[in-house]
């Protein structure tokens, strides 16, 4: 069952990390490591979530129709606005679950996009997952993940509390870590894809720097106050912290992300294969 | 059993300097090297065309030095190390490969260096969060300001080590991270990360750098991944070289050391293992 860490706050796909985001909204590139776009005509975006990345690439490439499918209403309802809003009418988004049988004919796709998913399902449901994106994609079109570990930071209370999401996300199977230091889902994406019968599987990095001072600081930091906040009943449950500790440590981190010496880097892996 | 104890020996090497780990270095030198791309991969054609005087610092066995030495003959490359073990290792290369354009010397970076002001076109520093403390970074810093010419570059480069789906190695990691923040060697806010690549880009900031600039690289060990049997032989080693740290500082007992070393062996080696070494570099030019 597909059910986030952000389920019972009835916000929808709100997903862990967008740390592409901003070097989209320079470069206005969401896929900077694809050669050849011009092949690529239809575009699925999983869990699109407030519609960022679908509206962006349909945005940057005319020449695409983009369709993101997400399994809460409201959410679907917002990005459609949102399309409106900025005069995009190659994008469309769809009420449907993403990570079971998708309503959508055999090969409907060029491209099958993923961003930061880690957490959506658990880590065994992947190989289930990646077949059913693979059976919507086109032979010869692509699957493409992105997906990052924790942001490393010099400040204490922000990288604590996503040291309790990476607990938290191990307790509750959600991770590829076999004790819950890190995520571990990065080095997981290209067997995963081989196992699903990708070929020509290909991984690149990116970086995004979002400290004190950087551009992408304004935009990450609002991000992370936000899921940083959703995320605390997930938490609880898990078990990993107290209501008490929690409070106490999101509070120090508003305070660490508005400071001067505010330090955080991320690193994130774009992984994407064929289907033969 | 060797002890490892900085406040005697001045020295930081959590690895020791043994000759063990001088293949150790130049294994880890090979691997990053191919990962990164090449020995300046981010630096444009236009910026080496003014680069000839480069210093190396913290340089081991001298790997790098030596590779950028080879690859280019009218590079004039320096390398400086704390540990006269590698030195002369490296002094041994340059004259085994005919290299006259490459030199080292003894020195220790957490002292004033011994050279004058506005010497290099490109000062290097790798990998030197796992060799000087925490607190020698800024001092370091201003040093290498010092004797990089105006206009000339100072690069950094960071790793944060593995992130892997192997249980012995994940441990192994908190213990390194543990017995690193007692040793003073540890960036980390939480234990779970080496934590350096937020500091790079701020260490050039702070001594006045422009034009900062990151590059990211990462290294693939997992089964079947190309990188597989140098990130075996080079991370095996480490950890093996490790144990008289994790164990002085006493993260560790020597016989659960034992246990979680064979398991990384074996867990290494098995087709399902995942992991990947992320690491930074970062530059910036001397206005």
């Amino acid at each position: 069952m597909a059910t986030s860490p952000f389920a019972e706050q009835r916000a929808g796909t709100t997903r862990l990390f967008n740390f592409d985001l901003p070097f989209i909204k320079k470069t206005d590139q969401p896929l900077p490591e694809q050669a050849d776009i011009s092949p690529i005509h239809r575009v699925l975006d999983i869990a699109s979530g407030s519609g960022e990345w679908a509206i962006a690439t349909a945005q940057a490439y005319p020449h695409m129709q983009v369709v993101g499918i997400d399994n809460d209403a409201a959410m679907v309802e917002s990005a459609r606005a949102q399309a409106k809003a900025r005069g995009v009418d190659n994008v469309h988004f769809t009420l449907m679950n993403p990570f079971q049988t998708l309503d959508m004919p055999d090969g409907s796709f060029e491209l099958v996009n993923a961003r930061f998913i880690t957490g959506f399902i658990p880590a065994e449901a992947w190989p289930q997952v990646l077949q059913e994106f693979l059976r919507v994609t086109r032979p010869g079109g692509c699957i493409r993940l992105t997906e990052g570990e924790l942001p490393i930071s010099s400040n204490p209370a922000f990288a604590n509390i996503g040291g309790m999401i990476s607990q938290a996300l191990f307790t509750t199977g959600r991770s590829f870590s076999p004790e819950g230091r890190l995520l571990s889902s990065t080095p997981a994406l290209q067997r995963l894809l081989q196992d699903a019968g990708c070929q020509d599987t290909r991984q690149v990095v990116s970086i995004t720097n979002f400290s004190a001072g950087m551009e992408a600081h304004a935009d990450l930091s609002q991000d992370f106050s936000r899921t940083y906040r959703l995320v605390q009943p997930f938490l609880l449950k898990a078990g990993v912290t107290t209501q008490e500790e929690i409070e106490q440590l999101y509070q120090q981190m508003q305070g660490e992300i508005h400071s001067d010496d505010f330090g955080a880097v991320a690193f994130y892996l774009t992984v994407w294969g064929k289907k033969p | 059993m060797e002890t490892y104890d900085p406040a005697k020996t001045k020295n930081w090497y959590i690895l020791g300097d043994s000759s063990t780990e001088g293949v150790h270095l130049i294994e880890q030198d090979v691997n990053f090297n191919t990962s990164m791309g090449g020995l300046l991969p981010e630096q444009s054609q236009e910026s080496l065309s003014h680069i000839s005087h480069v210093l190396d610092v913290a340089c081991g066995p001298g790997g790098w030095a030596l590779e950028l030495g080879q690859a280019d003959a009218h590079m004039q490359v320096t390398g400086i190390d704390i540990s006269a073990n590698m030195i002369e290792y490296a002094n041994a290369q340059a004259r085994a490969s005919g290299l006259d354009n490459v030199s080292f010397k003894v020195g220790n970076i957490t002292e004033p260096l011994d050279f004058p002001d506005a010497s290099f076109d490109l000062v290097n520093a790798r990998h030197i969060e796992e060799v000087i403390p925490v607190t020698a970074f800024p001092p370091l810093f201003q040093e290498l300001f010092r004797i990089t010419r105006r206009g000339g570059i100072i690069r950094i480069t960071g790793s944060e080590w593995g992130v892997t789906n192997s249980f012995a190695y994940e441990t192994l990691m908190r213990q390194l991270l543990r017995a690193s923040r007692i040793a003073g060697l540890d960036f980390s806010a939480d234990g779970r990360n080496i934590g350096i690549a937020p500091w790079l880009r701020r260490f050039l900031r702070d001594v006045g750098c422009v034009n900062i600039q990151e590059r990211p690289s990462f290294l693939d060990f997992s089964a079947g991944a190309l990188q597989q049997s140098g990130g075996y032989r080079d991370l095996t080693l480490a950890f093996e070289l490790m144990q008289p740290f994790l164990v002085g500082v006493g993260v560790v007992a020597p016989q659960e050391f034992e246990e979680l070393k064979q398991r990384l062996s074996v867990e290494m080696l098995e087709d399902s293992f995942r992991g990947i070494v992320y690491t930074l570099t970062a530059w910036g030019q001397k206005p």
